[in-house]
């Protein structure tokens, strides 16, 4: 029995080995342009037989096999190549290999050009630590945005005027979801900081221009936040300064599982009123409070579902002077701001992307006669997949539907001239309710036409509002060309189309049946990078808008007669100094002129700021100390001048008369800060104390001006920070 | 007729082992030895030319299997490694190619029994590297490379190298901020004590780091003003690696450049 067991596993190991012939595989590696390429991985795949290519790319070593096996040849860089071979009768197989270097598709900032982003591959950078140190920035990033050429200094707020375009032309999303009112202390003059804190951001991106379809009824420009994933440690931060507190923390609940990011701040402007001499002005010290919760459970090695949550409110009470009545500006808002995020990669090249949003924002303004409340409800939904069809080919495509109701209750005066509490007005108690649908596609391609360096993209969307029976096409497309790794030219074409804001689709003194207004983009970008960390870019751009929204002496109160333009360059230089100086100079040019809303004539717009330089410098002078400094100089904006005033018997009142439309223009805007940090180990725990001064020069600058009752004097108002400001604080990782 | 059946059965398993062409594993485990060694001989020689060799390999044993505990942990150990080159300044390119592979085959290991520990003292080291290659992230992530080590130590206590870089955090770092020589210097004998009064049994399990404690240990010695106790550590090093590249090539001659102009 036992030589029967012997016979027959002689019998099998024999057929196995007598069918297992040993080869030998030999060759050379060479790049496209025939360079030998050492350090090359080439084996027999799922087999430990391989070898790497010598200096010369050459290799060789045996394989034990028969059938067909497939020679894989591999190399960080480079395309990974596989070839399938008969293993036959001749043992030595010669093969020679020729590898493509890799091109990493580019993502869609980098084709479409005017972004900034914390990604090296998106452009110039802006990481969160830019944010965090820019002097006179509080940490806000709508703030350290306006050091940015394309984004005009058109007031000391925190809204973005973007070429040219108001503040509502720029859109604000995180993670997918819209968020309308990021602002904190909104008024007239607009708001002074965002409510999003710069610690919740993973990515950031911002484009002044030309940007993806994927963003639809927006004109202007648009910040897409991304927020971080769940915490990899518990940790909190603690801060105080003359202006605000904050505690933040990190929680993880279950390792790279579940965990909560909160931000929490409360702003108290008291203290820092009262030393820089300005708190008689308030009779209501601004203030606000702000908590955002991420609560965040990865499910999957590739699936995570995140829900943030933010509830912020503020309240200011300030004196106004008026020609015609001095009283007190009393104004408070609510923002609650819901967000449901998934993301997962659906196969292998597929990543789906899903927001289920809630956004309310509720104010209430009071200035004599005025006594508004604004209640803004928005419910959306999105979702956007992004396909990488090949290293070369990438379709991004996306649908979202959206709700927005706009409320409007209270009392507003009936000429813009009276506002005093006893006199003529308007009793409001309009609805504007929208609901649109939208969906996207584009395609983003290298090696256009087959030619290297040669890339492209083009998309295309369309958005549909049942409500005033409205279907536009937005077509966008853009074509580059890399010199090489670091220079590249870039030209961007687009239509864009958004709606006009919602106010003016109110029944009492708007028009529901309003179109959207349309903006055609066309820019030109050249990017250079230096070295690493180093940046340089220049754009060249214009935009021409069309129906825009226009006051009309008719019942219809507006319709779409508006138009306009902007023109103009953007130029950034950002990067090191040795090893302590880093910063970055930025100059923007404009010349915009618009024939909207109550303009009389087609004149210069609001936001024609036709120079702007930012000077961001920061000094590390030790591993303890560093030293910020941030200059800003800008020409004055353009504002329309009274040149005299008629007297109304029956109001008692002086109604202004007007020169031409922004025939005017203040001074110029000029603004040094500088901030001293200290970094400090106190009670074991990591501290930053800070000393900032904002307007160090106390420079007059001035947001507009105020009349006499009979509008024969004027006098300046000074801008939020028209007076040298100081702020100390401190930072602690608990 | 109980042959009848043994003989049915040895003829089922290699027929089995045929069809699925199973490799034996002591060749598989043969590779990655050879990966360790030649891990080990990049890091004495500071050659990156070893590291692509060891590279190559352990992607031959991860394409064969890329399940493998011990296939993934030199995998990631490789990327580590290369992290660790892109500081030559002309190697910089190497921090982007490999910082999220190491980072993603690390974190693979984190449930593994096994390779748990070495896996957080692996992101532990990752995460020392993202604050070399941007210091900006010493605030934020100095935190992280400390509780990736204590979760190491509390999964294995007998593990040398968390404290490697628990040495090396403490080295680094600027006083203030709570960096502290002689803290360094505790960490690394500690780390020097476990080397010499543990090993695993198993020849696959990670070893490595004891050249690293010594050259650790002497730089702590040095800061402390303990010249010549940092010369026999360096000693000792070269003693056991005389070839060793860092000591002999950087922190020696660094030493004794010292010792000149002391003595001067």
């Amino acid at each position: 029995m036992k030589k029967l067991i012997l016979f027959i596993m002689l019998i099998l190991v024999t057929s196995f080995t007598s069918a297992q012939q040993m080869y030998t595989f030999q060759g050379c590696v060479t790049t496209e342009d025939g360079r030998a390429l050492p350090f090359v991985n080439v084996f027999v795949k799922q087999s430990l037989s391989g070898a790497m290519t010598e200096d010369d790319g050459t290799y060789s070593f045996t394989f034990k096999g028969n059938g067909e096996v497939v020679l894989v040849a591999s190399m960080v860089g480079y395309e990974r190549k596989e070839v399938q071979i008969v293993l036959e009768e001749r043992t030595v197989i010669d093969m020679d290999i020729v590898l493509i270097e890799k091109v990493v598709l580019l993502k869609e900032a980098v084709v479409m050009g005017s972004s900034f982003s914390d990604e090296e591959e998106k452009g110039v950078v802006v990481k969160p630590m830019d944010v965090y140190t820019t002097p006179g920035g509080a940490a806000d990033i709508f703030q350290t945005l306006k050091t940015m050429p394309g984004v005009t200094q058109v007031s000391e707020g925190a809204e973005l005027y973007v070429r040219g375009g108001h503040p509502n032309e720029t859109i604000t999303m995180v993670d997918g979801a819209a968020l309308y009112h990021p602002m904190t202390l909104e008024s007239s003059y607009g708001g002074i900081f965002s409510n999003l804190n710069t610690g919740s951001f993973e990515n950031m991106f911002f484009s002044s221009g030309g940007f993806s379809s994927k963003y639809g009824n927006v004109l202007s420009g648009v910040l897409d936040i991304e927020t971080k994933n769940e915490p990899q440690q518990t940790k909190f931060t603690f801060g105080i300064s003359m202006a605000s507190t904050d505690f933040n923390g990190d929680v993880e609940f279950i390792k790279n599982t579940l965990g909560l990011r909160f931000y929490s701040q409360k702003s108290f402007t008291e203290p820092i009123m009262w030393m820089n001499g300005q708190k008689d002005r308030f009779t209501s010290m601004p203030t606000s409070q702000n908590f955002t919760g991420i609560l965040t459970a990865k499910y999957s090695k590739t699936g995570r579902i995140k829900l943030m949550g933010m509830i912020a409110s503020d309240k200011q009470g300030v004196e106004v002077e008026r020609a015609e009545y001095n009283g007190i500006f009393d104004g408070k808002s609510v923002t609650n701001f819901f967000n449901l995020r998934h993301t997962d990669i659906l196969s292998e090249n597929i990543l789906i992307k899903n927001s289920l949003a809630f956004h309310r924002y509720k104010n209430n303004w009071k200035l004599g006669v005025l006594d508004l409340e604004k209640t803004d409800d928005t419910y959306r939904i999105r979702t956007d997949l992004e396909w990488g069809i090949s290293n070369e080919l990438r379709l991004t495509s996306g649908f979202e539907a959206e709700n927005r109701e706009e409320h409007y209750l209270g009392t507003i005066p009936g000429e813009d001239y009276n506002m005093r509490p006893d006199a003529e007005k308007t009793v409001l108690d309009d609805r504007a309710n929208v609901t649109r649908m939208g969906g996207y596609v584009e395609l983003e391609k290298l090696r256009l036409f087959g030619i290297d360096n040669l890339f492209g993209a083009a998309g295309v969307r369309t958005d549909y509002v049942a409500d005033i029976s409205s279907q536009w096409y937005d077509v966008r497309s853009s074509v580059g060309y890399s010199f090489n790794k670091y220079t590249s030219l870039r030209f961007g074409w687009g239509t864009f189309h958004q709606m006009p804001e919602l106010r003016l689709y109110a029944p009492t003194d708007g028009n529901p049946d309003l179109k959207p207004m349309q903006a055609i983009h066309y820019v030109v970008s050249f990017d250079h990078q230096i070295s690493d960390g180093h940046s340089f870019r220049v754009e060249l751009y214009h935009k021409d808008y069309e129906n825009l929204p226009r006051e009309v002496d008719t019942d219809i109160n507006y319709d779409n007669s508006g138009y306009g333009f902007a023109t103009g360059a953007d130029v950034i230089l950002k990067g090191r100094l040795g090893a302590s100086f880093d910063g970055w100079i930025s100059y923007g040019y404009i010349h915009t002129k618009r024939l909207w809303k109550d303009y009389e004539e087609y004149a210069k717009s609001d936001y024609d700021i036709t120079h702007q330089v930012s000077f961001i410098m920061k000094y590390h002078i030790s591993a303890m100390w560093e030293i910020g400094m941030n200059f800003k100089l800008a020409s004055g904006r353009p504002y329309t001048p009274v040149v005299g005033s008629d007297y109304i018997e029956s109001a008692n009142v002086y109604e202004p008369l007007y020169a031409s439309e922004n025939s005017g223009r203040y001074p110029d805007y000029k603004r040094y800060d500088v901030r001293l940090s200290h970094y400090n180990q106190i009670f074991d725990y990591f501290t930053v104390l800070y000393v900032e001064a904002m307007n160090i020069f106390d420079h007059n600058n001035i947001f507009g001006y105020t009349y006499s009752n009979d509008y024969s004097k004027r006098s300046d108002i000074r801008s939020y920070f028209g007076s040298r400001t100081i702020v100390v604080g401190m930072m602690m990782n608990l | 007729m109980k042959s009848k059946w043994f003989i049915g059965l040895v003829v089922s398993l290699v027929v089995i082992a045929g069809l699925l062409n199973i490799y034996p594993q002591s060749e598989l485990d043969e590779q990655i030895l050879k990966t360790k060694q030649l891990l080990h001989e990049s890091f004495v020689y500071h050659s990156d030319g070893k590291l692509k060799e060891a590279y190559a390999i352990i992607n031959r044993c991860y394409s064969v299997d890329s399940e493998n505990p011990y296939v993934i942990y030199y995998k990631a150990m490789c990327e580590y490694r290369f992290l660790e080159f892109s500081l030559d300044p002309d190697k910089s390119d190497l921090f982007d190619e490999y910082i999220d592979l190491a980072e993603e085959h690390a974190d693979l290991l984190l449930e593994n029994e096994e390779l748990a520990s070495e896996a957080n003292v692996l992101l532990s080291a990752i995460t020392i590297m993202k604050i070399a290659n941007n210091s900006t992230l010493g605030m934020t992530h100095s935190g992280l490379v400390y509780q990736y080590a204590e979760d190491a130590i509390e999964l294995d206590d007998k593990n040398p190298r968390p404290y490697i870089f628990l040495a090396s955090m403490l080295y680094n770092t600027p006083e203030m901020f709570g960096g502290d020589a002689l803290e360094s210097l505790n960490m690394s004998q500690t780390a020097l004590h476990l080397f010499e009064n543990h090993t695993y049994e198993n020849p696959l399990h990670p070893d490595w780091g004891k050249l690293d404690v010594l050259a650790w240990l002497g730089q702590a010695y040095n800061r402390l003003g303990e010249i010549e106790k940092a010369k026999t550590i360096y000693e000792q090093a070269l003693e056991m690696e005389p070839e060793f590249a860092w000591v002999k090539y950087a922190l020696m001659p660094q030493l004794q450049q010292q010792l000149e102009s002391s003595s001067n």
